[in-house]
């Protein structure tokens, strides 16, 4: 009985993110869960925040978005969350996705910026393993991502 | 001849057994004289007896159980406050513990300053959407019971008169009355700061009306006093080393209201011995 049981290892979860954009503040974040004995990695779920808000919590809804993303102009109305529009800049007409956030704050994304976040996105996930995502989505609620982000430092203002 | 030496050892015998008794007396001679030596220095001479009555009872007073207060900083404080000091007169004693007991039994919560906000949007089974605002919070009964030690260890016997050091209390305890939600149905709905203070501070203080002393520090302290510099350093010191608590804010909050007909009344108290504290 060397071994100790880590009854806690339910709600033992990692947030690390990666930023698509630094300009909106764009955001991936990763839940791992870490099984320290086997030195392991399992990707529990992926969200993404814009500022400090989450826009999707779920795997589907978060593929879903990188899809409208990788699409850009050949998306239509149907989209759910970035819709094409074109505005002009300078006598110009452009084309953008556009994304209402809570606040009535409009986000606007042109081609390069799409493109760009998608590759990141490629990259952000390489190496990691889905089978335990696949397998079972973690079952969460508004006070396990509280207690998560509190636990990672995502509720502190940094003094810099 | 043989008469002669029978009669010589007879003699012998006799001189024998002489000598042995001899022997016999002077050892227990020694061994009394011994006893005699020893009895001398267990035994001094009796003094006359002394016989002093003392009151031994306990000094009984009248007191609040210790078990309407829940928490174990609330009855430190009825010790500290109550007990060692001796503030038992009458107004002062109720309001204390009901104060006690207010900031016992809430449990609302005030946002700390370094949290950030961050909006949750989570997709429930049936596809309708869950949300709430995610941040850090200090909790309202630990920062009052910091107020109060803080305020407490300032407190000297030479330099504040006992009654200044109740009505001091008793109106920090009272000044920052709103932010307990729980006793937020006793005043009307939109009312300003210092309004509903006011309404507050008539409703817990109704038995210290004549009392101008207690209104007037408030009054001071509202306006932020020279001489009560030392009621808001303290209130600032505990907010900056508060512990910070994850909490989840929905739409809909619910709070159980504290009446104050459950509270203590004077009734309730009872003859109680110091050493049971």
């Amino acid at each position: 009985m060397d071994e100790r049981i880590d009854v806690y290892q339910e709600n033992n979860i990692v947030i690390s993110h990666v930023i698509l954009n630094h300009d909106k503040d764009i955001k991936l974040l990763r839940g791992f869960e870490e099984n320290i004995k086997a030195k392991k990695r399992y990707i529990r779920n992926i969200v993404i925040m814009i500022g400090n808000e989450f826009i999707t919590s779920n795997l589907a809804d978060s593929i879903l978005l990188k899809e409208e993303l990788a699409l850009f102009n050949f998306g239509d109305k149907q989209n759910k969350y970035f819709f094409p529009s074109s505005r002009t800049i300078k006598q110009q007409s452009v084309n953008s996705l556009d994304l209402t956030l809570s606040n009535g704050k409009v986000i606007h994304i042109c081609k390069s910026e799409a493109k760009a976040m998608v590759v990141i996105w490629n990259m952000a996930l390489q190496g990691y393993s889905f089978s335990r995502l696949l397998e079972l989505e973690k079952k969460q609620t508004l006070e396990t991502w509280t207690v998560a982000l509190e636990a990672n430092g995502y509720l502190q203002v940094l003094d810099t | 001849m043989y008469i002669m030496i029978i009669g010589l050892l007879v003699i012998t015998l006799l001189l024998f057994i002489i000598n042995i008794n001899k022997i016999n007396i002077d050892d227990k001679q020694e061994i009394e004289a011994e006893k005699s030596v020893k009895d001398e220095v267990v035994q001094p001479e009796k003094s006359k007896e002394i016989i002093l009555y003392f009151n031994t009872d306990f000094v009984r007073f009248t007191l609040f159980d210790v078990h309407f207060l829940l928490n174990y900083q609330s009855r430190n404080f009825y010790k500290r406050v109550v007990v060692d000091k001796l503030f038992i007169d009458e107004p002062f004693h109720t309001t204390f513990v009901q104060l006690l007991q207010i900031y016992d039994r809430t449990e609302s919560w005030v946002k700390s300053e370094k949290t950030k906000e961050i909006k949750l949007k989570i997709r429930k089974k049936n596809g309708n959407f869950q949300e709430g605002t995610s941040f850090k919070v200090h909790s309202v009964s630990e920062i009052f019971f910091d107020f109060l030690g803080n305020i407490l260890e300032y407190f000297d016997n030479v330099r504040y008169s006992k009654s200044d050091q109740k009505n001091v209390i008793l109106a920090t305890l009272v000044w920052k009355l709103d932010l307990v939600v729980e006793i937020e149905y006793l005043c009307e709905k939109y009312l300003n700061d210092i309004e509903k203070r006011d309404c507050l501070a008539k409703n817990i203080l109704r038995y210290h009306e004549k009392n101008h002393d207690i209104f007037q520090i408030l009054r001071m302290l509202e306006v932020g006093h020279e001489n009560l510099l030392f009621v808001f350093e303290s209130y600032e010191k505990a907010l900056k080393w508060q512990r910070e608590y994850p909490y989840v804010q929905k739409e809909e909050e619910q709070y159980k209201d504290i009446k104050l007909e459950n509270l203590v009344t004077k009734n309730s108290k009872k003859l109680i011995s110091l050493d049971a504290f």
